[in-house]
Formats: C-alpha cells, sequence, structure tokens
C-alpha cells in the first residue's frame, strides 16, 4: 500500500530521515519503533501528506504521494501525541464533523459503539475542554477510526490512553477496522507495546531502517 | 537579560524566508516613505507660514512624549500583568534592574505604533533642520525612557490606589504643555524633563519592583467554564453531512459558544450604533463622510478581532495540515458565518446615512465601496489565518500591516489602494489554494 524509496528529510539543517526505504502492504498492523528523534513521525507525516519537502520516492496505492495530496489526506489520517483539541466542540460534535469532513461519513451504530469502546459514552456530550489529556488523545484515535480512512498513522497517539482503552481500540483496529484494503500504522518508543496485535514490526534508528521483523 | 529579551524578536525574524523578508522589508519601506514624504510637505508648508523651527521640534516632542505616558498608566494597569514573561517571571528573585528590563520590554510591544507613527514624522524634519532632527532624535528616546521610568515608580507606589487619578493628572500636566505650546512658552521643555527626572530619582531610590504588583494572570487562572458556553442546550447543532456543512456547523459554534466574541460582537454592534447615529444627527458639514471612515475603522477593529485569542480560538495546526477541506469550502463557511454579521452593519450603516440625508445617488456608491472594502478585509483576515495558522500573532502582524498600507494607499492614490490590495489577496488566496488543495 506505502512504498518508501530512499527517503531522505532535513528540517533546516538537521536531517531527520537519511535514504529510508520500506514497504508497508495493506491489510497489517504495523508496528514502527526508535528512539525519540529517530525518525518516526517524520515518515508518518511524510506519508500523510503534512511535510512536503523531501528528496526520494513515496508511493500511496503505487501513485506518488506528492502528485495528489489532497487525495492522500482524504485517505490518510493522522492522529499526533499532542494533538490540540477543539475545546467548544463535544467529543460527539466533534465525531460527527470529522465524518462529515472525510465524506464517507459512518453510520450512528459504529460512532456509539466506538464511543462506548474507547469509554468515551459519558462524556460525549461535554465541552472539549473538560477532557483529560488521555480522553482527547481516545477521541482523535476514535475520530481516526470513524473518519473512514484507508491508511491510518498514530504518531505515539496512545500516550497517556489507560490500559483498558489501549487494549479496546487496538482490539477494535485488529479485529474490526482492519480489511484487506486497510493499513494501520502505530509508532512507539517502547517496543514491547504493540507485541500482541502488530503483524509487522520495524526498527528505525537516526533515519534509517534497522531491522524489519514480520510477527 | 537585556540580550536574551531582544532576541525574541530577532529569532521571529530568522524564522522568515528570504522572500518573507524582503516583503517585510517592502512593506516597511512603503510605511515609512509615505508619511514621510507627507509630513516633509506639511513641515515645510508650516514653516514658510511662520512657525519657527523651534515651535515644530517642540510640538513633535510634546506630542511624543504625551501619546507615550497617556498610553503607559493603562498599558501597566491592564495588560503587563496578563503578560507571560511577567506572570513567570514574577515568583523568580529577580533584581529591580531585571524586573525594569521585563516590564520595559512588555510594556514597549504596546508603544511599538507609536514609534512606527513617529520615526518618519522624525525623518521628515530632516530636509528642513538635519540639526533639529538630531537633537529632537536624542530628545525623544531620552523624554520616552525618564516618563517610563517616573511613570513605572508613580504607578508601583500610588497602588492600590485607583490607577486612574495618575491617569487624569497626566492628561493635565500634558494639557497644561499644550497651552505652553500656544503661549511660547519653551521653558516648559526643561520643566517637564526636570519633573521626570526628580519623580524617577526619587521613585528609583524608594520604591521596590514587584512583579505581582501588576494585575493580570499572576492573580488568576483562566477558567474555561466561563469563556465558554456549555455544548449541551436547546440549541442543539445539526448533524453535519458535507464537509461545507461540518465546516459550517464547527465555525458557527466556535463563535455561538465563546462568551468573549459574544460580548465583544454585541459592545461593536452598539457602539457602532450609538456613534453613528449620532454623528447622523449632528450639524457636522461632512458627517456622512465621516460615518464611512468611521464604518472603515469599525470593520477593521472588529474583523483584527480574529486575531486576537480571547476572541477566537486558534485553529489546531493539525486540522489545517491534514483535513480534506476544499479552500471553496473553507470560503464559504467563513462567508455563511460572518456574512450574518456585515449584513447587519451595513443595514446599520445605510440607515445613519439615510437619518443623515445623504443624497440618493451617493448611496449605492458609499455601500458599494464599503462592501469591496469589507470584502478585502475579510479576505486578508481569512487568507492570513490560513497562511499563519501555526501562530496567530504573525497573522495578526500581517493584517494589520496591510490594512494600513491599503489606508496609506486609498488616502494618497485613492482607486490604487484597493487595486493593489485585491491583487494581494488573489496572490494570497492562490498560495493557499496551493498549500489546501494540492
Amino acid at each position: 500500500m506505502i512504498t518508501i524509496e530512499n527517503l531522505s528529510v532535513y528540517y533546516e539543517n538537521v536531517q531527520a530521515l537519511n535514504g529510508l526505504t520500506l514497504h508497508w502492504p495493506p491489510g497489517k498492523l504495523i508496528g514502527l519503533h526508535g528512539a525519540n528523534g529517530a525518525g518516526k513521525s517524520t515518515v508518518l507525516k511524510v506519508c500523510a501528506g503534512i511535510v512536503r519537502r523531501y528528496e526520494g520516492r513515496v508511493l500511496f496505492k503505487e501513485k506518488p504521494v506528492e502528485q495528489n495530496l489532497f487525495e492522500i489526506k482524504r485517505a490518510t489520517y493522522y492522529v499526533p501525541e499532542n494533538a490540540g483539541i477543539l475545546p467548544y466542540l463535544s467529543g460527539r460534535e466533534f465525531l460527527q464533523m470529522i465524518r462529515a469532513l472525510y465524506g464517507r461519513p459512518a453510520d450512528d451504530a459504529l460512532l456509539e459503539h466506538l464511543l462506548e469502546i474507547s469509554g468515551l459514552k459519558e462524556k460525549a456530550d461535554d465541552p472539549g475542554y473538560t477532557y483529560s489529556h488521555g480522553m482527547r488523545q481516545k477521541l482523535f484515535i476514535t475520530a481516526a477510526l470513524i473518519s473512514g480512512a484507508e491508511a491510518l498513522f498514530f504518531d505515539e497517539a496512545f500516550n497517556g490512553v489507560d490500559q483498558e482503552g489501549t487494549a479496546a481500540l487496538l482490539n477494535h483496529i485488529r479485529n474490526d477496522f482492519l480489511t484487506a484494503s486497510r493499513l494501520v500504522v502505530i509508532s512507539s518508543h517502547q517496543h514491547d507495546f504493540l507485541h500482541k496485535w502488530r503483524d509487522i514490526s520495524f526498527e528505525i534508528n537516526n533515519g534509517m531502517l534497522e531491522a524489519e521483523t514480520e510477527l | 537579560m537585556t540580550r536574551i529579551l531582544y532576541r525574541q524578536p530577532l529569532r521571529l525574524w530568522h524564522t522568515l524566508r528570504m522572500r518573507h523578508r524582503l516583503e517585510a522589508l517592502f512593506l516597511a519601506l512603503v510605511l515609512f516613505t509615505v508619511p514621510a514624504t507627507r509630513a516633509h510637505a506639511v513641515f515645510g508648508h508650516w514653516l514658510e507660514t511662520g512657525m519657527s523651527l523651534n515651535r515644530l521640534i517642540f510640538f513633535l516632542l510634546w506630542s511624543f512624549l504625551a501619546l507615550w505616558l497617556l498610553i503607559q498608566f493603562p498599558v501597566f494597569h491592564f495588560l503587563t500583568g496578563r503578560q507571560r514573561l511577567v506572570a513567570l517571571a514574577a515568583p523568580t528573585p529577580a533584581s529591580p534592574r531585571q524586573a525594569r528590563q521585563i516590564l520595559f520590554y512588555v510594556s514597549l510591544k504596546y508603544q511599538l505604533a507609536l514609534i512606527f507613527i513617529f520615526t518618519p514624522l522624525w525623518a521628515a524634519l530632516w530636509g528642513h533642520s538635519p540639526g533639529g532632527t538630531l537633537s529632537l532624535g536624542l530628545l525623544m528616546p531620552a523624554g520616552a525612557a525618564l516618563v517610563w521610568r517616573s511613570a513605572l515608580y508613580l504607578y508601583l507606589r500610588w497602588s492600590p490606589k485607583p490607577w486612574w487619578v495618575l491617569w487624569l493628572l497626566t492628561l493635565g500636566l500634558m494639557a497644561g504643555g499644550f497651552y505652553a505650546y500656544f503661549w511660547h512658552l519653551e521653558i516648559y521643555y526643561l520643566a517637564l524633563y526636570l519633573l521626570f527626572t526628580a519623580l524617577y530619582a526619587f521613585g528609583h531610590r524608594s520604591t521596590e519592583i514587584d512583579l505581582q504588583s501588576f494585575p493580570g494572570r499572576t492573580h488568576h487562572s483562566p477558567d474555561n467554564s466561563r469563556r465558554y458556553l456549555p455544548s449541551e442546550g436547546k440549541k442543539k447543532s445539526p448533524v453535519p453531512s458535507s464537509p461545507l456543512q461540518a465546516w459550517i456547523i464547527k465555525e458557527r459554534l466556535a463563535r455561538r459558544r465563546l462568551r468573549p466574541f459574544r460580548r465583544w460582537r454585541w459592545a461593536m454592534f452598539l457602539w457602532a450604533a450609538v456613534t453613528l447615529f449620532a454623528l447622523s444627527f449632528s450639524s457636522l458639514a461632512e458627517k456622512n463622510l465621516i460615518i464611512f471612515g468611521l464604518a472603515v475603522l469599525y470593520l477593521w477593529v472588529y474583523l483584527g478581532a480574529g486575531f486576537n485569542e480571547k476572541y477566537r480560538e486558534p485553529e489546531s495546526p493539525w486540522l489545517i495540515q491534514s483535513a480534506p477541506l476544499r479552500l471553496r469550502d473553507w470560503w464559504l463557511a467563513r462567508l455563511w458565518v460572518e456574512g450574518g454579521d456585515a449584513l447587519w452593519g451595513l443595514a446599520l450603516v445605510t440607515a445613519a446615512w439615510q437619518v443623515g440625508g445623504l443624497e440618493g445617488e451617493l448611496l449605492p456608491i458609499y455601500a458599494l465601496t464599503l462592501i469591496v472594502l469589507w470584502f478585502i478585509f475579510f479576505s486578508a483576515m481569512v487568507n492570513f489565518q490560513i497562511m499563519f495558522y501555526d501562530n496567530v500573532r504573525m497573522a495578526g502582524y500581517a493584517f494589520h500591516f496591510t490594512m494600513l498600507l491599503l489606508g496609506i494607499m486609498i488616502v494618497n492614490y485613492r482607486l490604487v489602494g484597493p487595486l493593489i490590495a485585491l491583487a494581494l489577496m488573489l496572490f494570497f488566496s492562490y498560495k493557499n489554494y496551493k498549500y489546501i488543495n494540492r
């Protein structure tokens, strides 16, 4: 689904990625690991069309990402570690907005189900500013799942989410969300975090691929 | 400390790309040159018609110091304590010198407009008297420094008594200076400097600088439950089914649920209604033109609040970077949500013109010009909010400088101003289109 060839990214004079090459097939849950500053976020941002200045080739479904960035936006969903919430919208309103923005509205039953498993049902009608950090992350993860995007990129997005919520959301991703045409990439600096759920593990270090392990 | 503080604007400058730096320099050059050449001609006329050079220097110096002083007390009272830097430094054991440097740095921000206005006026004097320009160049910063320091000590010693008493005294002092100008009492220079020197010397020896003395953020933290209206209520928002509808609802709720914005909108509307109708009932000869000018000023101020985090929640960067919303929908949503306010405003101004007896054939011309200007202002607001989504302050600077440029161009070259502004807005829209739609 995503092929990266010889990808290099520079921020001012700092090299974030250094000739990275890898392939993420569809239908898989990918674990992307590496130390802080290894380049995990940059890879995901390039794939989501957020970082647009790079050297090398990035293909999404065999088409270069830079040739149709708007379609990439519709087909992917990137969740950062600390996304700013819209404080004036309730959780439910936020999810309704996201599913309408992506133009592939999921039905209300799925929305309610996701609110249930993420543990946000009780808070769903409260304004965003009342959400704790963990709740915000759960909301953004739920938003990604309701968007209908084909490829989801979770950039350390599970940091701050409680164990129960993490397990429920990852179970949903593994058993219900992932189909043969979808891809989920979850980055984390903790190796053991995804051991029960991931299909393939990628280890990057200093902007280069260090190891690829199929599980 | 000084080096750390003043390195911040330098850092901001270094974050700009070369093209943006050149654009900023060009804009600064225009904003400097146009008023300077105008002022040069006006000063020349005054000097030819009998005004002495000393009196002109006195007048410029007095105007600068009067405004500097008048602004300073409200800044100390309402704004200084709210500055993040002051709140951060308040619990630290800052020396009096460091505290003074921090306070000057934060108050300078609110005096920058004054400096921008007076620099071209000061430079305009050069063509008439280089010596006078140099002496004014020494007297203005020296006077500003003395005035600032004495005002600071006076404010701190006076606190917690009502600050406005000092402000009224200042008004009296500067009004006295203006009469001295009419009575040819140039000795007022000396008296003013001696007074501020004495106040400074007295305050410097006996006043402690406590950064917690300034009301603001150091005393209370913002309460979100007072800032936002609850999301539940009688008016439940509809469920969106398209990207455009989703964005319209989001924009509408961003305004409806923000209490400070709601208050601001009502205050602006009432204030505009009172002043515009008061003018329309007056017997001023050019009252309809003044109403027009005032309406433009209100537009600027009202839309300028879009860059104030108090009245508008800044966009989340992830939303701008990755939400699949086309620029067309972005614009339509903003037009839909903000167009209502514009129509109310237009109705208000039109009613004021009707009451003011504006001739029938002039009314559509005035109204159409106002609509074009609103569109330019509105375009600037939306474009800069998208372009500088991660830096609200920078977006605000870009907006206000563009409006200033537009104003100067209209005053000097009439139609050229709106044409340049429209061309700029088209260019910025294209840049945003490239960023968002491609």
